[in-house]
């Protein structure tokens, strides 16, 4: 296999979670990996060290936590060894602290495999929504992605993502060539289960033919309700005033009557003398 | 008549002494059948609902849990600068939809000590952001973002209307009558799974903590709510929630 180096426009991609990563003792970033260059089984190692292998495409790793620094990638083919050829290479991949962060191995617009830190938003989404993130890693140009047949995200281009917070539930979705009708993948039903980032992939080569779609789900960015809105009537309330003005009128009925009663015996007592 | 009473008072003088005993006599019967009629009517014994924001005490760890790892991560060294050992056999899955698995949803709520049998169906959220409910009190709606009655961690989340326009009151209300012990149920298709009940406390909505409320982590816990406290005729509103806590057992 040719051999490219390629190094990953690393910097850009990471800057606003850098911005954002406060604590300034080492922290651990959640990293995982997706592979998305169609045809090619592959081991990848981490500053020289194995990290992963026998790794098949459109196959996503468990989320990885990884001290936060500067890592060196290196894929090669499967079994090729530490210092066999690189498929694709980047040196100095940024990995914030407290990041979540998706690196993925695909093709570049013009069909090159390349790597591509995604930095994943974490962020809280109200409660009955979901985040849905969309990102181009296909070699294929601009295109819309469409939910339920309404384009939802506009223009987009490889490498880079768009992202929108919407209800809850599985919408179908596909990926149409940008301006126009002509469906290049899909439909696919996906479930934007409530509280997660949904993330959908659009990778493989529109050359080849083989484009396909692939989804990450992180979860934990649930909020709770505003409430619990669950009387409306006032009946409860009207009831407990009704049986507040008898049980009032109670106890003055019972006092009047039983002083009166005593008033009462007394007087026949004196009557009597 | 008035002769009467004029001889009366004749015949009561030099007894005023007497006189005072008698409107005692009386002011003491009044009172004690008032305070007994007082008694007689009072709320039930159910120990009355604590205004109180903590809404849980089953020891929710503090420590918020942990984010999902793979169980084949290695235990990441906090100094960059050393080599890290990385797992050889970190797992990859395919990166495909996962279709929606098919458990069952909880259908049925039975709380037979006081009388509530109620069917549940699945709510979401209103437009407003708060817990959509059903329409009828007669139906409980189960918030279906939160755990599923039998998950391992998680609050179940069941709320149903106190009252409602049209409708009166609803079956729900008999919450305010359960005590510490008092079993619920609920059914979910096949499977059952059986409560007790550890507090009933009533919250005011401006303090209810709705993060613990709507728990999607920490002990299984089952939380029955409805309306309580003073109602806003302007708004339509309480101002409390009822909040029944119960533990699942085994």
């Amino acid at each position: 296999m040719k051999s490219l180096r390629i190094a990953a426009a690393t910097a850009l991609a990471l800057a606003p979670a850098a911005l954002v990563a406060g604590p300034a003792h080492a922290a651990d970033a959640t990293v995982s990996i997706l592979h998305a260059v169609p045809g090619a089984t592959v081991d990848v190692y981490a500053n020289g060290k194995s990290l992963l292998t026998n790794f098949k495409p459109g196959t996503l790793t468990d989320p990885l936590m990884l001290p936060e620094g500067s890592y060196d990638l290196k894929v090669t083919a499967a079994g090729a060894g530490a210092g066999g050829k690189a498929i694709i290479e980047a040196k100095g991949v940024a990995v914030p602290g407290g990041a979540n962060v998706t690196v993925v191995a695909h093709l570049s617009e013009a069909g090159k495999p390349v790597l591509t830190p995604f930095v994943n938003d974490t962020s809280k989404v109200p409660a009955g929504k979901a985040r849905l993130t969309v990102r181009h890693t296909a070699a294929a140009p601009a295109v819309d992605v469409r939910a339920n047949g309404a384009v939802a995200l506009k223009g987009l281009t490889n490498p880079n993502e768009a992202k929108a917070v919407v209800d809850a539930g599985t919408i179908k979705a596909d990926v149409v060539l940008a301006g126009t009708s002509t469906v290049a993948i899909g439909p696919a039903d996906v479930n934007l289960k409530e509280g997660t980032n949904t993330i959908v992939y659009a990778w493989g080569s529109a050359a080849d033919k083989n484009l396909a779609l692939a989804v990450q789900t992180i979860s934990g960015m649930h909020s709770a309700p505003g409430g619990v809105p669950a009387g409306a009537g006032g009946q409860v309330a009207d009831e407990k005033q009704a049986a507040d003005v008898a049980r009032y009128a109670a106890i003055g009925g019972a006092a009047a009557a039983a002083g009166g009663l005593v008033l009462l015996a007394r007087r026949r007592t004196a009557d009597a003398r | 008549m008035d002769h009467d009473v004029d001889s009366r008072r004749d015949r009561a003088d030099g007894r005023g002494s007497r006189r005072s005993r008698g409107v005692a006599a009386a002011l003491a019967a009044a009172l004690l059948a008032g305070v007994g009629t007082a008694w007689l009517t009072r709320s039930s014994d159910a120990a009355p609902p604590s205004s109180t924001a903590v809404l849980d005490s089953s020891g929710r760890p503090a420590t918020p849990s942990p984010p999902p790892t793979s169980p084949t991560s290695p235990t990441a060294p906090t100094d960059p600068d050393r080599p890290t050992s990385f797992a050889t056999s970190l797992a990859a899955r395919p990166a495909t939809v996962a279709p929606a698995a098919g458990t069952a949803v909880p259908d049925r709520l039975t709380v037979p000590r006081v009388g509530i049998d109620m069917p549940v169906v699945p709510v979401g959220v209103a437009r407003d952001g708060e817990m959509a409910l059903p329409a009828t009190p007669a139906r409980v709606g189960w918030y279906r973002y939160g755990a599923r009655p039998g998950d391992a961690s998680g609050a179940t989340v069941l709320a149903a209307h106190l009252d409602m326009p049209g409708y009166g009151v609803g079956p729900i209300a008999a919450v305010e009558e359960l005590r510490t012990g008092d079993v619920i149920t609920v059914r979910s298709g096949e499977e059952t799974q059986r409560y007790r009940v550890t507090t009933v406390t009533s919250i005011r909505k401006t303090t209810l903590d709705l993060d613990s409320l709507f728990a999607r982590d920490g002990p299984a816990v089952l939380h029955v709510v409805t309306c309580g406290g003073d109602f806003d005729r302007t708004a339509r509103r309480y101002d409390e929630n009822v909040v029944v806590t119960a533990k699942p057992t085994a």
